[in-house]
């Protein structure tokens, strides 16, 4: 584990937890694991972002947390995507489409 | 919003909040740790790995909660936490600044609350800038009420308004089958005048055009207050017979309260069952009009149409006063205190100066406390503390501070309020003018502690801003706050803010002169023993002069026949109760026939009526029964009469006429001066008296009088005998406001004496900021000769000689402050004198007025400095020298 996490650009991991959440509860190191594997351990997530992030995202009310129990028979708050969650992940991701398209389009001509 | 309702019950279970992220850091930690494992790595490894990769749970948890809280408002917490823990172990310093703000603070709002009531608040009508108010103006731009001709000319010619009312007010009767007569205050009005005020009656109906006709059947609307009164809250009084004046009337409304329009009256009758409307008192000027403007109407459009109808007038009317103009202003800017009369501007600037004395006085407190903080404060600036953080935290004390000083103050502001509203009469103050507190006046309260915080608080804050770490631990905390730009500043303060004190010193010593004086200058009157009662007769029975004038005549008989009563004096109002003024026309005196003619006050009196005071006429004869009928025309004046018009002749035998600016009628018959009275103040006690013209009550019976029995004993027995007296002259009359002549003066004084109380108050208020003021000062001093008077101590100066140091500072400040008061007193006088004055009164530069104020100022500078002298003489010389 020799290299550094990767940058995330600013707003994108709350797109990303968003994401990681559409394919149903999961708690926050669940939630590390999985944009870790999906990203074929490019997305390390440490847990000074992860939760202060979901943090935010409980304020907004994008997603809701609900106690439950965890594969180690632990307390564990499971995390799921709300409706002005779901709304808001549809926006964002539009949003990062068209910023990467946009950026690639830089790359590409300039 | 939600979101904000989620940072409240965050705010609420912050506990729980934080227990459940600890809860989840730790399962975190524990799952990396056992992937770790799982991959092969050696358990204690793993665990340290899981540590390092995922950082340190503390930075997370803080991250976390910083999402939910604004780290500035946790700060604040425990900025509010400290700021309450120093006012609770400081509280005598607490308590100082309390004081000092708190009495600026609440004399500031007690200002506000009474200027609010009379200047500001207006009347409580709906869409109120859309009512206007009609009347006319003299040639001299005096506001002057409308005759019915008028209002009849002006009815239909003003432009833009969806309706227009005529009213006018006068003391009535109301009597009932079974019920004792009260006497009440009528007002009467045209039918569309509750439309214009947006009011619904709670019982019955408005007044329709209907009633408004010559001829209708006589209705009545009475008040919530007088429903409740006089017939407990019944709600069948609609339709039920009452006697208005003695005529049989039908009550059809009850408004609701606290509706008396105009001011304090209790029922309405309409316009055209006003006694004399259409007939003898076309030309009398007694009607006010107000209107509401139509939607599409506009101020200018209806002043316009006005300015026209002014010019129609003269044609139109025949016997018309020439130089009139009709006028429209938004009906408060009637109402209301003018906010620019300089009354109002002066009541105002003493609310702001005291406020500012008051401020400055907690910023020299705060000074005084900063130079003893210096040290804490560097040793917090040096662990690492911003500056910012610094300021902040003292601008949050001075906040605290500042709450606490609005809630005493505000309590100060409200006791004020209790006193003025216990001196007020009942129904003197218009229905609508009440001297409460309510959610504006609170909001300005908040606003002015807040803001107080900005001038008192910032000064300290920023000298803790700019003082250097460095030194300031060096030197034990002082260098950061001595400086002599500060001192000299605190210097030419207190300077200035003796002098006002003297102004206010030196005028109450002069009220208190005054008041004294008022009492020997009253001579002319020996209140014991005099009964006063007012009784009124209806018009209908008492329409015509000789009616009155027989009832009158017949009451003097049988009063004077009661036991124990020497006289019974009638007059139209009692001293001290105002007059009636007229322009006076004195034959051969050239000064009084030109159309300025001077303006001279009449009261109507009794021949009884001086004896009744005990007063004796200077010269010539008390009035007799037959003066003033038909052929006699008699009357007395006044010694001021005399000094101001007949200085040098004869007054006996002199003629002279009287004109009434009101009223379109000719002057009154010649009347021939009989006799001299002393001067007997008919207006207010403190200015200059005013020249008297006493009328015979036979020339002019009025419809409402005042009696007043001379008796040997107490007059409460006489009561119930007098009442008797006027039930066999006529069983519906009421007795009015029965009082004993010195209640009845106290009364008709309320005005005055609410002044004294907010003189007193405001200077009782500057002498406790005046002597918090130099104490400030004179500790600031000793704090910061601390070290000096500690190797003074060291060196064997005693006790004594530290209380000399102090004292010879009180007393720098005192010749200053005094110097200063002197001079300020003199410019004060000088802007405030009258033109005119009679010699004798007390003066603010008298002698004895700047002695006894010098006087009062010391008694304060050596209050202020027995602590700060006790303080020095407690220094400790070793502690001293080793704290610097």
């Amino acid at each position: 584990m020799g290299h550094e996490p990767f940058d995330l650009l600013p707003g994108t991991l709350d797109l990303l937890i968003l994401k990681t959440l559409t394919s149903g509860p999961r708690h926050g190191y669940g939630i590390a694991q999985r944009l870790r594997e999906v990203s074929a351990k490019v997305l390390i997530v440490g847990e000074s972002s992860l939760y202060p992030a979901l943090q935010r995202l409980l304020l907004n009310g994008w997603v809701k947390g609900a106690w439950g129990t965890s594969e180690n028979n632990r307390r564990a708050r499971y995390y799921t995507l709300t409706a002005a969650g779901r709304k808001q992940l549809a926006a964002e991701r539009d949003e990062f489409e068209r910023l990467v398209v946009a950026i690639q389009a830089v790359l590409r001509t300039a | 919003m939600t979101v904000w309702l989620r940072r409240l019950r965050y705010f609420l279970r912050r506990g729980r909040f934080d227990a459940d992220l600890v809860d989840e850091l730790a399962l975190h930690e524990e799952l990396t740790r056992r992937t770790l494992v799982d991959r092969g790595l050696d358990p204690a490894r793993a665990a340290a790995e899981a540590r390092r990769v995922l950082g340190g749970t503390v930075l997370a948890r803080e991250r976390a909660r910083e999402v939910w809280v604004w780290p500035w408002l946790q700060d604040l917490g425990t900025d509010l936490r400290f700021a309450w823990r120093l006012v609770i172990t400081d509280w005598a310093f607490t308590a100082a600044i309390v004081v000092v703000l708190a009495l600026g603070i609440g004399v500031a709002h007690l200002q506000f609350a009474l200027i609010r009531a009379i200047c500001i608040r207006g009347l409580p009508i709906e869409r109120v800038e859309r009512v206007l108010f009609l009347g006319a103006r003299d040639a001299g731009q005096r506001d002057i009420s409308l005759a019915y001709q008028e209002f009849e000319h002006l009815r239909p010619r003003t432009a833009g308004i969806s309706a227009l009312a005529a009213f006018s007010s006068g003391p009535g009767v109301l009597g009932d089958v079974g019920l004792a007569p009260d006497r009440v205050q009528i007002t009467y009005v045209s039918a569309p005048v509750f439309g214009i005020l947006r009011e619904t009656p709670l019982l019955g109906r408005p007044f329709v055009e209907a009633d408004d006709r010559p001829g209708a059947t006589p209705v009545a609307i009475l008040t919530a207050g007088t429903w409740r009164s006089r017939f407990q809250g019944d709600p069948t009084v609609i339709g039920r017979r009452i006697r208005v004046n003695g005529t049989p009337t039908t009550v059809v409304g009850v408004m609701r309260d606290p509706l008396r329009f105009p001011a304090v009256t209790d029922a309405w009758l309409p316009l055209s069952s006003m006694p004399g409307i259409r007939s003898e008192r076309r030309a009398a000027r007694v009607l006010s009009v107000i209107a509401r403007l139509a939607d599409e109407g506009t101020l200018a459009a209806t002043r316009a149409s006005l300015a026209v109808a002014s010019a129609d007038l003269s044609r139109a009317l025949p016997d018309h006063q020439a130089d009139m103009t009709l006028t429209a202003v938004p009906i408060n800017e009637r109402y209301n205190g003018r906010l620019t009369d300089p009354v109002w501007l002066a009541f105002g600037g003493v609310a702001i100066v005291v406020l500012l004395i008051a401020c400055a006085n907690a910023a020299n407190l705060l000074l005084t406390r900063a130079a003893r903080r210096g040290h804490e404060m560097g040793v917090r600036a040096s662990i690492g503390a911003s500056r910012a953080r610094l300021v902040r935290q003292l601008l949050v004390e001075s906040a605290v501070l500042a709450l606490i000083s609005g809630v005493v103050g505000l309590v100060l502001s409200a006791a004020g309020l209790a006193v003025v509203n216990a001196i007020v009469p009942e129904n003197t103050l218009a229905y609508w003018m009440r001297f409460d507190l309510d959610a504006t006046t609170l909001l300005v309260l908040l606003a002015v502690s807040l803001g107080a915080v900005l001038v008192f608080g910032l000064a300290p804050a920023i000298h803790v801003a700019r003082a250097d770490t460095h030194a300031l631990m060096k030197s034990g905390g002082r260098a950061g706050f001595r400086g002599r730009g500060g001192r000299r500043w605190m210097t030419v303060f207190l300077t200035t803010e003796c002098g006002l004190t003297m102004v206010l010193l030196a005028t109450l010593a002069l009220g208190v002169r005054t008041a004294a004086d008022a009492g020997r200058r009253f001579i002319a009157i020996d209140p014991t023993d005099v009964l006063t009662t007012w009784i009124t007769l209806p018009a209908d029975r008492y329409r015509s002069a000789d009616a009155r004038r027989a009832f009158y005549e017949e009451l003097e008989t049988r009063a004077a026949a009661l036991p124990g009563v020497s006289a019974a004096g009638m007059a139209t109002v009692l001293p001290l109760g105002g007059g009636a003024p007229r322009r006076l026309r004195l034959d051969g005196d050239d000064r009084t026939t030109s159309s300025d003619s001077p303006t001279i006050w009449t009261v109507t009196v009794n021949p009884q009526y001086f004896a009744a005071l005990g007063v004796p006429l200077v010269r010539g004869r008390a009035f007799q029964p037959r003066d003033g009928q038909t052929g006699t025309g008699a009357a007395i004046v006044n010694q001021r009469f005399v000094d101001l018009f007949l200085a040098g002749s004869d007054p006996l035998g002199r003629r002279l006429q009287l004109v009434d600016p009101s009223s379109a009628a000719p002057p009154t018959p010649s009347m021939t001066i009989v006799g001299v009275a002393p001067v007997i103040r008919q207006r207010t006690a403190a200015a200059d008296a005013d020249p008297i013209v006493y009328i015979p009550m036979g020339a002019v019976p009025p419809v409402s009088a005042v009696l007043l029995l001379r008796t040997s004993s107490p007059g409460a027995a006489l009561v119930a005998p007098l009442r008797e007296v006027v039930r066999a002259m006529d069983a519906e009359l009421p007795l009015d406001r029965t009082l004993s002549m010195r209640e009845a003066l106290d009364v008709s004084q309320w005005n005055t004496r609410v002044s004294a109380v907010l003189l007193y108050g405001i200077a009782g208020a500057a002498v406790c900021l005046a002597a918090l003021g130099l104490y400030a000062v004179l500790s600031y001093a000793a704090q910061l000769r601390a070290r000096e008077f500690g190797i003074r101590m060291a060196l064997g100066a005693g006790s004594a000689r530290m209380v000399g140091l102090i004292a010879k500072e009180a007393a720098a400040y005192l010749a200053l402050g005094s110097m200063a008061g002197v001079a300020c007193v003199y410019a004060f006088a000088r802007l405030t004198a009258s033109n005119g004055t009679v010699g004798g009164e007390p003066q603010l530069t008298d002698p004895g007025t700047l002695v006894a104020a010098t006087g009062l100022l010391t008694v304060v500078a050596i209050v202020a400095s027995v602590v700060p002298s006790w303080r020095a003489t407690g220094v400790d010389p070793c502690q001293a020298l080793r704290d610097s």
